[in-house]
């Protein structure tokens, strides 16, 4: 899969997001502005050294808002990979290992699952269940559960009959130790790697949702709306929707790469 | 033979169970229909009775069973909303989502090959470094706002186009499909740059192997090598990623026709969502669901007729 050169996905990467994650854990604790203050006088202010971002509509300063928002999509995404990774990762390894009748029925219900765009799974459960942070990221880590399960599923069936899982069960070592101690940390670059793709598609998935106003719903602050606000204004203030994109594409770029880096780093028998 | 049937078979398994789970996730919602349609206003014996009339009173696996049937006949239910039936609510969105879809598709297919190409045939030279960055970043962006940005530029900027001017291809089919290219675009691009990362790799893959040496020797130029015999092998494993691809179109359509004002099916379902007018909601996404699940049937058909060498029993 190489070719000349060395990879430095993962430095990038892993340079990009600590970067980005630092400023959205900075948003949680302290912003330039508050957020929500709405100033009359400031509607759409160009970017300055006062508002960096510029001001929107209301006369909100964009860069605070776009740190909060920032930050509903960090807690969403990583609230999906922790509950869809937690329940994929359980799946997969059981049906994986053990294989049979169980494995064949969990992994239809996952074929069944995956026909639906995640996206288009995450809008089912919404409609059922209501808006709000809290339920897009059970919705989304519902999701996102086949596609974690799957990719468990594939590496834990390739590893159990290695020798090292092998010998383990020889020697008479616990059958959850083996899953989880003994071949789990087998798996690390690839599961972590496919972490990765899950948080990037969690979050674009969010910001889409909250786009269409069935995602976060105010005042807690999103980027998709942020966006869907700023198409209103898109002749008088450009900046409304470049700073919250861009935001989100950083995001997104640095975790992606990440995800490449540890596998080119750190191998992921593919 | 033997493959086709068993996928056949499997598709079978899998939409029955597709139907199953959303049949019962729409159960379980709060709140009766016969209630919603009639408001607070209806007393309860008219609850009943239209209870009784929309057969909510038997019991679920025989509603389930004519749920199915009804569906298979083109019957998608009744819009509580609306008053009509969905088939006819959304029966004149589905071209122009079909249109959407199919554009997107062809201008992934056509971008991934022709970028991809040029980036190996000048592998490590300056086009395929900037390939590799241009390529990552456009990887990251979401279409939707892709479509913001293209509405700036070339609506408000350039005015190529009057953003939310939606053109109806009953009226002008030309003026259309021109009001959906931009939409497509934004949808395409970022799936265009990992079908063409992947195209890349797996083409720089097979010009590492000797019969790409071997049709050197017999003297043909570069060009024709990559176009002639490396690119119909190194196309194969991207074609399962490309039918992957419809799912990804579709989902994305959903928001990309919001930022562009396109009346089509994605429009519809988001706002039966608002209004929890179900059974659109349901109608659309068993229809979607059906609609993936067959074009991945047939692409896992389609892969095993375009390579000879994967036997699979």
């Amino acid at each position: 899969m190489k070719y000349k050169g060395r990879s430095y996905n993962f430095t990038l990467g892993l340079g990009i997001t600590v970067f980005m994650v630092a400023l959205i854990l900075l948003g949680f604790l302290w912003t330039p502005y508050d957020p929500d203050a709405m100033q009359g006088s400031l509607k759409l202010n160009a970017p300055s050294l006062l508002h960096l971002f510029g001001t929107d509509q209301f006369g909100r300063d964009i860069l605070s808002r776009v740190l909060v928002g920032a930050g509903s999509t960090l807690v969403i995404a990583v609230g999906t990979i922790v509950i869809g990774g937690a329940i994929g990762v359980i799946l997969g390894a059981v049906c994986g290992y053990f294989g049979g009748w169980l494995d064949e029925g969990v992994m239809r219900i996952c074929d069944a699952l995956a026909a639906f765009p995640s996206v288009l799974l995450a809008l089912v459960i919404i409609s059922i269940a209501g808006s709000g942070k809290y339920k897009v990221m059970a919705a989304l880590g519902i999701a996102f559960i086949p596609s974690f399960a799957r990719i468990v599923r594939g590496e834990f069936m390739r590893l159990r009959e290695s020798d090292f899982v092998i010998s383990a069960r020889l020697v008479g070592v616990s059958t959850p130790r083996i899953l989880f101690v003994h071949i789990l940390p087998n798996i690390l670059p690839s599961l972590l790697s496919s972490l990765a793709i899950g948080f990037n598609n969690a979050a674009l998935a969010e910001a889409g949702l909250s786009y269409l106003g069935i995602g976060v719903q105010p005042p807690d602050a999103s980027l998709g709306r942020m966006l869907s606000e700023s198409q209103t204004y898109l002749a008088s203030g450009v900046w409304c929707a470049i700073f919250p994109g861009i935001f989100l594409v950083l995001l997104v770029l640095g975790v992606g790469l990440l995800g490449e880096g540890i596998l080119d780093r750190f191998g992921g028998g593919r | 033979m033997k493959y086709v049937t068993k996928k056949i078979l499997g598709l079978i398994i899998t939409l029955l169970i597709v139907s199953m789970l959303t049949f019962f996730a729409f159960e379980l919602i709060p709140g009766d229909p016969a209630r919603s349609i009639l408001g607070t206003d209806g007393t309860s014996e008219q609850v009943q009775a239209l209870r009784e009339e929309m057969g909510l009173n038997r019991p679920l696996p025989q509603r389930y069973g004519e749920w199915v049937l009804d569906f298979l006949h083109g019957d998608m239910g009744n819009s509580y909303y609306y008053q009509k039936s969905v088939q006819d609510l959304i029966g004149d969105r589905i071209p122009i989502t079909v249109t959407m879809t199919l554009l997107s598709f062809s201008m992934i297919l056509l971008l991934s090959v022709a970028v991809s190409i040029f980036s190996v045939r000048y592998a490590n030279r300056l086009f395929d470094r900037i390939f590799l960055i241009v390529d990552q970043v456009t990887m990251s962006v979401p279409p939707f706002f892709i479509g913001i940005i293209f509405t700036a530029v070339f609506g408000l900027a350039f005015h190529w186009f009057t953003p939310g001017g939606y053109v109806s291809y009953e009226k002008d089919m030309g003026g259309f499909i021109g009001y959906l290219i931009l939409p497509s675009l934004a949808i395409a691009l970022p799936r265009a740059a990992m079908a063409a990362k992947l195209l890349r790799s797996s083409l720089l893959d097979e010009m590492q192997k000797d019969y790409v040496r071997t049709a050197y020797s017999r003297g043909n130029g570069p060009w024709r090598v990559l176009l002639r015999h490396v690119l119909g092998n190194g196309i194969l494993p991207v074609v399962t990623f490309l039918g992957m691809t419809a799912a990804d179109i579709i989902a994305n359509s959903i928001v990309v026709e919001q930022v562009f004002g396109i009346p089509g099916v994605g429009r519809m379902l988001i706002s039966s969502i608002s209004k929890r007018d179900y059974p659109v909601v349901e109608a659309i996404i068993v229809l979607i669901a059906v609609v993936t699940l067959v074009l991945n049937t047939l692409v896992d058909v389609l892969y095993k007729k375009l390579d000879k060498r994967i036997e699979l029993i």
